[in-house]
């Protein structure tokens, strides 16, 4: 019988979320189902034992056991990590899992996550996300220059190109921000989620597809010392539920959408799709980023070097695998 | 639980408690009393040195790295300033001069400019510093009941945290996946209710006990010049800042928080415009205004510490414990859980006492039945605004009262804490008064939004 | 007995000078506010960069006034009993808790706190919003600043505390409220 596993997990988002936040109870109920009790991963709010930014160094420092989040979060710190949450242009969930397990993917994330102590394992798949809520029609990319966006990470730099000045808002006044027109719009997640937020109620141009942020792994970082002191069938409990925990997460996230862009509607939110021709534009812009990414941070360019030569030849497969339509 | 998992914790508030009357400061207090359980708990297998860490996290990750709380110290800046640099002695006069023939002028005025102050920060501590800077010495000055000066200045400076904007509620609307608008709309009716009820109560006690809120000596009349000229030097430069403070952010040029960047500017720009600026003012301004910040800020850095180790050591699940350990369901379930709420409000700030109820209840509340008082899907809104009216007493209730520190400190030569725990009893009865009204008329909570048509 | 009292002095009057300095961040930090403000419906100055430095600002403003708040009496007491103990019982309960409270937790911080830091530096960690200021352990450090001028502040409450309960006379000012806020 393996001794007792009692950890304390943080959660950067809270438990409430749909996906963001139901994932990480997910796991909790179900690791104590699938190990016989013999597990424990006790959820605990963001912020209720560690302020959710900085839950990496807390991790890592091992003052607590894990934590549920998107390496994509710790962009400020290993830059590198971002190419395993979620890329501008990115992949759909099969391709980029393809690339994780079997492409190499996986060996440079525990290889990154190793130098600071920290064992992950991923543990999520949210949805694409969508590209914002505008406060005013855009009717193309050019019509974003001057505009003042609550936008963060990788999307936030390639805006910046087309003249989009990035806000950061304390939290309580993004919404009189919004409602008042100190900001034009805003990045959220996905239809499920925003609908919860209730940016609907002062916002009504909804844009799609999510270009900075299509399909998002999220993960388990665990204190790697506690890790490696687990027993094998410990670790293969909670590589298992983390799995199907995945499963989870691309199933429900495609499920939930449509139930919630059709109460949207029916707010009055009007949908919009970015044009090709926009696409194309965002699409260059982000790959200028990229490359500004790839020349300052060489774990970037070396996980983003074995990403691009998996895509380069999965295209062969995407192309003909695939029916279009 | 066993009983040690359940009173160790709990004995955590009873040495507290013991420990604050000492006079040593409230900061190191709480942090002092954290510390020591962790030892406590380290020796029973309940803590680990490591988890210290958090203790740092904490710190940086919710009271440095903070936007919302930045603006502290510029609505403190712009309290002290305009009460420096004489133009909130001038605003005073004047309307006391106006509302010399209504019972209480003066306190009705602050309950008016903490309603004002609330609509564009939702940040206690510099409403309470700032109304206390601009009305406390001339109360005292007019001979007010101390103790009534004291309860409406730090129950109109709390209604920072309930009138949206507001990061309780934006908190809230994340705990409990609520619309962020629904919370804002829903919390503006019961806002102007504890208004109101300070308002009536301010006039009730001048009406009958005018000894308390004694009105200015009956002057002879001025002359209609001077009259406008005082209304002109002391009306007109401080609503024109309230102008700029309230129109750059309707104007969709400040978020709420910046508005007290514009307003500190402001209120320096006033003092020049007054002839009163000088460099040793500013320094002045500007010391004064690092300590206080200081004060209030060695507050949240101990209380973070203290309201951590409570959770180690199990705090949180004693009192769920406790809460389930009674079985109670609906009204009743309700009617517990605002009492739990209150009583944290003794030890705890806003934050921790929504993060230790709000997601345990919250799948619980959903469920309960409140028969046609209240619609099904509307239950979690009402409930959460019920929780934050209730959470405003915790501002006023010893001995953690965030309140009564600023007020306290703030309003140092002038009052007492004695003073303020005697004023602000019935300002705690009047929020718990607003309390009962919204739960047993959930229309006031519920009536904005669904009339906004979210 | 006058080695304590001017080392106590000494500690004191590190902790007030840094504070002293320190304060001037919120008039930088007020024009920061109000240049974003005034600028950004016109020019993109890079906002994200100035509401960086708005909270950086803040953090330096408070985190180095911690001490010289504990050596100007600024900090709340709860002093309705306090207000009657005689000055050898005052100074016994600063002593304590001056020693007890607020060292522990100096400490405490500063230990942990150096690996925070110092995590920061190896990472050159920036802001995680991409598009804000770079340098992170740059303000973090203020972190350990700020709780070690608190500790010297404590270490001269410590050294004043001894010497008047070992007989020297109480300085004339108390350390409550010496400076009268409000008018
Ligand atoms: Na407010
Ligand atoms: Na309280």
């Amino acid at each position: 019988q393996d001794p007792k596993v009692k950890w304390k997990m943080a959660a950067t988002f809270s438990s409430s979320l749909p996906q963001l936040g139901t994932l990480g109870k997910r796991l909790e109920s179900q690791i104590a189902k699938v190990s016989g009790g013999n597990i424990e991963l006790r959820f605990y709010e963001p912020g209720a034992l560690v302020p959710p930014l900085e839950t990496f160094d807390a991790v890592a420092a091992g003052a607590v056991d894990a934590a549920f989040s998107t390496p994509g979060f710790w962009g400020g710190k290993v830059p590198a990590l971002q190419v395993f949450a979620a890329l501008p242009f990115g992949p759909p969930a099969p391709e980029y899992m393809a690339w994780y397990y079997f492409g190499g993917g996986k060996q440079i994330f525990d290889e990154i996550y190793g130098k600071y102590g920290i064992k992950s394992v991923m543990c999520g798949m949210l949805a694409p996300e969508g590209s914002g809520w505008f406060k005013k029609e855009i009717k193309s990319v050019d019509d974003l220059n001057g505009l003042k966006l609550r936008f963060f990470g990788l999307g936030a730099k390639a805006l910046g190109k087309f003249g989009v000045s990035a806000q950061l808002l304390a939290p309580p006044d993004v919404y009189p921000a919004l409602d008042r027109g100190v900001i034009d719009g805003l990045e959220f997640v996905q239809p499920a989620i925003d609908l919860k937020m209730g940016f609907w109620q002062i916002a009504k141009h909804y844009y799609f597809p999510g270009w900075h942020q299509q399909s998002t792994f999220f993960d388990l970082m665990m204190n790697k010392a506690k890790w490696d002191a687990l027993s094998e069938t410990q670790k293969a409990q909670i590589e298992s539920v983390c799995g199907d925990n995945i499963r989870y997460g691309i199933a429900e996230g495609e499920a939930i959408q449509v139930p919630a862009l059709k109460e949207l509607q029916a707010k009055g939110v009007q949908i919009h799709k970015w044009s090709d021709a926009d696409l194309k534009k965002l699409k260059g812009a982000v790959d200028e980023v990229i490359a500004e990414q790839v020349a300052a941070d060489p774990d970037f360019a070396r996980a983003y070097a074995s990403f691009a030569k998996f895509r380069e030849e999965y295209s062969t497969w995407r192309d003909i695998g695939y029916l279009k339509n | 639980m066993t009983l040690f998992e359940t009173v160790l914790p709990l004995s955590m508030l009873g040495l507290l408690v013991v420990i604050l009357f000492s006079g040593f400061p409230v900061a190191f207090c709480l942090a002092g009393v954290g510390l020591a359980f962790t030892v406590i708990g380290g020796a029973f297998g309940l803590f680990q040195p490591a988890q210290l860490f958090l203790v740092v996290s904490r710190i940086w990750g919710s009271i440095a790295d903070n936007l919302v709380l930045v603006a502290i110290p510029m609505f403190i800046f712009m309290g002290i300033m305009l009460e420096r640099s004489g133009v909130a002695r001038h605003l005073l006069e004047i309307l006391s001069v106006l509302l010399k023939r209504v019972p209480g002028g003066l306190a009705l005025a602050v309950v008016l400019m903490g309603t004002i102050m609330a609509a564009t920060t939702g940040i206690v501590g510099a409403s309470v510093v700032m109304l206390t800077m601009l009305a406390l010495p001339v109360m005292v000055e007019r001979g007010y009941d101390k103790g009534i000066s004291a309860g409406v200045i730090a129950s109109s400076g709390t209604l920072g945290i309930l009138i949206p904007p507001s990061i309780m509620l934006v908190i809230m609307g994340d705990l409990l996946a609520i619309p962020v608008g629904d919370l804002f709309t829903g919390a503006v009716i019961p806002g102007l209710l504890l208004s109101g009820l300070y308002l009536v109560y301010i006039l009730f006690v001048g009406l009958f006990q005018p000894k308390r809120m004694p009105r200015p000596p009956e002057a002879d009349p001025l002359p209609l010049r001077d009259l406008l000229l005082l209304i002109f030097r002391g009306f007109v430069p401080p609503t024109v800042l309230v102008l700029l403070v309230l129109g750059s952010i309707i104007g969709g040029f400040a978020t709420p928080t910046e508005a007290a960047g514009v307003g500190a500017f402001g209120a320096t720009l006033l003092a020049i415009y007054n002839r009163t600026f000088t460099l040793k003012l500013l320094n002045d301004v500007v010391q004064a205004t690092a300590l206080t910040n200081a004060m209030i800020f060695g507050i949240f850095c101990g209380a973070t510490l203290f309201s951590y180790v409570f959770r180690e050591l199990g705090g949180d699940d004693a009192i769920i414990h406790v809460i389930n350990a009674l079985g109670l369901h609906d009204w009743a379930l309700l009617g517990l859980l605002m009492v739990v709420i209150f009583l944290l409000g003794f030890f705890f700030d806003w934050l921790e006492i929504t993060l230790i109820i709000l997601p345990v209840f919250r799948p619980i509340v959903m469920e309960l039945d409140f028969g046609d008082a209240v619609p099904k899907d509307q239950i979690l809104l009402w409930f959460a605004i019920a929780v934050a009216v209730n959470l405003q007493t915790s501002y006023l209730t010893p001995p953690f009262g965030p309140a009564l520190f600023y007020l306290r400190q703030a309003g140092s030569g002038f009052l007492t804490l004695a003073d303020i725990y005697r004023g602000i009893v019935p300002f705690t009865l009047l929020q718990l008064t607003g309390l009962a009204l919204c739960i047993a008329f959930p229309a006031l909570v519920l009536w904005l939004p669904t009339y906004l048509g979210y | 007995m006058s080695a304590l009292l001017a080392s106590a002095q000494i500690l004191k009057t590190i902790a007030q000078r840094v504070g002293q300095a320190a304060a001037w961040c919120v008039v930088v930090l007020v024009l920061t506010v109000v240049l974003d403000v005034v600028t950004r419906r016109f020019i993109v100055l890079g906002s994200t960069k100035l509401q960086d430095l708005e909270w950086h600002l803040h953090a330096t403003l408070f985190l180095l006034c911690l001490g010289y708040g504990y050596v100007a009496g600024e900090h709340v007491r709860i002093d309705v009993l306090s207000n009657r103990f005689s000055a050898k019982t005052a100074a016994a309960i600063e002593l304590i808790g001056a020693a007890l409270f607020i060292l522990p937790f100096c400490l405490v911080v500063l230990y942990y706190g150096w690996p925070f830091l110092a995590s920061s530096f190896r990472l050159n960690e920036g802001s995680p919003s991409l598009t804000g200021l770079p340098y992170r352990w740059i303000i973090k450090s203020t972190l350990l600043i700020g709780f070690s001028t608190l500790l010297l502040a404590a270490l001269g409450a410590i050294a004043a505390s001894l010497a008047t309960l070992l007989g020297s006379p109480p300085k004339p000012e108390a350390p409550h409220h010496p400076q009268e806020v409000g008018l």
